[in-house]
């Protein structure tokens, strides 16, 4: 029986050092800027990220290409035709179509290839929050067992993943269509951050506002302190949105009330970013199951 | 003319009419997008769906219905493009399992075909929404059961008018929609489609003005009543000077505004003419000054609906109340809890001009300085108007503990003097966040909230 392969797409921020040590392969989703679509290299080819997120902070709109079926179809081929199975961890349903298209793809090459299996697992998050379900699955994939039974395994417990973030502004979110948040939450009121999780539905809720970046970062690593499981044991994943200096501030603030083994630090790529915008900082870590459903 | 069978020449005319008028509307479906993003042009995408389905059946066309919809269905799925054209792709598919091995179709026969096509696209969704193309698909498909006819020229014709108003029924299912003022465009877009394989089947231009006027009709925009009159359970009312606060608790969510100018307070009765323009079950009023509160509380005794005062005591901290108000709580004691906290945290700073000599607290005043005060102390003069914010926020005990500083600048300062006064402060307090906000106002050339 040939090992699975596991991929992730642009959403899930984990970089070619990531992925080459936990062999995780990706689908590219797309980027618009300036009439121009580009692949949204999770190696930024295109764009650097100091470039792409200077693109955003000029004020330049850009918009985001969910993965196309010619994509899929040639992606999940190569592994099929190989005679393996594929887990596919897609960019939450809630904020891509990518999952549903990749649903109909796998269904169709049904046909074609009917000894292997694509199974497509909703992450019902983005970011690291995704990457760190794709390390999550090397890792059982390492312990032997099978693509079906990793799957399964995702399901179970993609919401034990706990995402808490801050944008500089809503504004992006809101323009993308990307954030359940109630007015309260809108107008450009200068230093009032936002606290936005990913809910039971895998949408970005806008949970709660507190006022200034510091204080942001302190109440965040103090709701972690409430729901994370054994952090001793697993690793911190912070992505932020070109603003190292505020992650590494974010780090320390979480660290100094949570003991986790170590931290992974990377950017928000540009699908991703495109939605949340520049100075976005977001933490993800294994705790207890989210239950919160937002509601405009 | 009745017309009881197709054959699949007809039915790849059809096909082909379906994506010459869907491409003639394509642009005026893009338009319907309710998020301005490619994920969402909904036009263009199914466009390119049905132009490879199109392309790719065309040498199908004299196989046979069943095999003829099998090449399309396949096209549509290669070419699919975003969610509308995964789910027309999917509508599609159905099509092509119930017609598998018919050579031609009937009416009953197309029948099937849609029920099959709405099973297909809505498993092809994971949580699948109404007021959507699904809708308009779904309701079709039912109005093509209910009706027996034999002729597939009446079919088309009762299934294409029932599409156009599902369609206009999608803003009561989808409130996205409603308050966008918009009929959705993946329906949009699919009534395209049938509108040219049913023009093509009674023997008229897919393309032709007639079709583009009637799509016109069919997405125009969906007038929302209006909602003004309902009471709500909140409602808010501020004072406030200058414009730039005028523009900004407007749109922070204050429902009622009372402008209050030097020298002209508001009185008891602007108070009870602001509440009773606002209507909610209970109004949280903001005097933004000491010396308002008073006649606050005297309306809200002349008032017959529930008013709490928030007891603000400057601009300042009116701005860091609302900034941090929730109308989402339950309870009024969370609203008002919500904004006490905010503005128990706040300092107000105020910068304006001495208009005589003076020694206060241990600072000599002479007529003409700029004076700072912090919460109505007077903490610093000095004859330049930034030297005085400066040393008026390196004299505040507290700053050490304070993080968010917004600077509201008066009528009289301009930008290039705030841009300055922020390279200073970001310099001098590194650990600071500075914003400047335009107030507007008279009198004080600086009100700062401190927080």
């Amino acid at each position: 029986m040939k090992k699975f392969a596991i991929l992730i797409d642009s959403t899930g921020d984990l970089p070619r050092e990531m992925r080459e040590r936990y062999l995780i392969d990706y689908v590219a989703m797309g980027y618009v800027v300036d009439g121009i679509e580009y692949q949204a290299s999770l190696d930024w080819r295109s764009h650097t990220p100091r470039e792409f997120y200077n693109f955003m902070r000029d004020g330049k709109r850009i918009t985001t290409v969910q993965v196309h079926v010619d994509t899929y179809t040639e992606r999940f081929s190569e592994y099929l035709s190989a005679g393996r199975d594929v887990v596919y961890i897609a960019c939450s349903s809630a904020l891509s179509g990518s999952y549903n298209t990749s649903r109909v793809v796998a269904e169709s090459l049904k046909e074609t290839y009917p000894d292997n299996t694509v199974y497509c697992v909703d992450s019902l998050i983005s970011s690291l929050g995704q990457g760190s379900l794709a390390i999550a699955a090397a890792s059982m994939r390492d312990e032997g067992k099978s693509a079906a039974e990793t799957a399964e395994w995702l399901v179970a417990n993609r919401l034990k993943v706990n995402q808490f973030g801050t944008v500089e502004s809503l504004e992006y979110l809101r323009a993308a269509g990307r954030v359940t948040a109630t007015s309260a939450f809108f107008g450009n009121l200068f230093g009032v951050k936002p606290i936005v999780i990913s809910d039971a539905l895998g949408q970005n809720f806008a949970v709660k506002k507190v006022k200034g970046a510091l204080t942001a970062k302190k109440d965040m690593a103090q709701s972690i302190s409430e729901i994370v499981e054994n952090p001793e044991q697993q690793t911190l994943y912070i992505s932020h949105a070109d603003d190292v200096a505020a992650a590494e501030q974010f780090r320390d603030e979480i660290l100094a009330a949570n003991n986790f083994k170590d931290v992974y630090m990377s950017y928000i790529g540009p699908i991703v970013g495109a939605s949340v915008g520049p100075g976005t900082i977001i933490s993800f870590c294994v705790g207890s199951e989210v239950t919160v459903e937002g509601h405009a | 003319m009745e017309i009881v069978s197709l054959n699949s020449n007809k039915l790849a005319e059809m096909m082909l009419g379906g994506y010459r008028c869907l491409k003639l509307n394509e642009s005026k479906v893009d338009d319907l997008n309710v998020f301005p993003v490619p994920d969402g042009d909904t036009g263009a995408n199914m466009v390119k769906t049905l132009g490879g389905a199109v392309n790719e059946a065309l040498e199908c066309a004299n196989d046979g219905c069943g095999a003829y919809l099998k090449r399309f269905a396949r096209g549509a799925l290669m070419s699919a493009r975003g969610n509308s054209g995964v789910i027309l792709s999917q509508f599609f598919r159905g099509f092509a399992d119930a017609a598998a091995g018919k050579q031609e179709l009937c009416a009953a026969d197309m029948s099937e075909l849609m029920k099959s096509g709405v099973a297909r696209s809505y498993s092809a969704v994971i949580n699948p929404a109404e007021g959507t193309i699904l809708t308009v698909m779904k309701d079709a498909s039912e109005k093509a059961k209910t009706c027996a006819k034999t002729d597939l020229t009446a079919l088309f014709g009762t299934v294409t008018e029932e599409m156009r108003a599902s369609l206009r029924r999608t803003p009561d299912l989808l409130p996205v929609l409603k308050e966008a003022g918009v009929v959705d465009s993946g329906g949009a877009g699919f009534l395209c489609v049938f509108e040219g394989m049913c023009a093509v089947l009674n023997g008229e231009n897919p393309d032709g003005e007639h079709l583009a006027k009637r799509f016109e009709d069919s997405a125009a925009p969906v007038v929302t009543g209006d909602d003004a009159a309902e009471r709500k359970k909140y409602g808010v009312v501020a004072v406030c000077a200058g414009d730039g606060f005028e523009h900004y608790f407007g749109e922070i969510g204050v429902d009622a505004l009372i402008l209050a100018r030097p020298g002209d307070p508001p009185s008891t009765e602007s108070f009870v003419r602001a509440f009773s323009s606002v209507n909610a079950d209970c109004l949280f009023v903001l005097p933004n000054d000491p010396n308002f509160i008073l006649s606050a509380r005297q309306a809200a005794q002349l008032f017959d609906r529930r008013v709490e005062i928030i007891e603000t005591k400057s601009l300042a901290e009116g701005y860091s109340a609302l900034s941090m108000m929730d109308l989402n709580r339950e309870t009024p004691e969370q609203v008002i809890d919500d904004m006490l906290s905010a503005v128990s945290n706040v300092i107000t700073g105020l910068v304006t001009r001495a208009v005589r000599d003076t020694r206060l607290g241990g600072v000599d005043v002479k007529t003409g300085d700029y004076i700072g005060l912090a919460d109505h102390t007077l903490l610093c003069a000095d004859i330049d108007m930034n030297s005085a914010v400066v040393s008026l926020l390196q004299k505040l005990p507290c700053i050490a503990d304070k993080e968010v500083v917004t600077v509201f600048y008066g009528a009289e300062v301009d930008e290039d003097s705030c841009g300055e006064l922020e390279q200073t402060l970001s310099k001098l307090f590194p650990r600071m966040e500075f914003g400047f906000v335009r107030g507007g106002q008279e009198l004080y050339h600086y009100i700062i909230s401190i927080e």
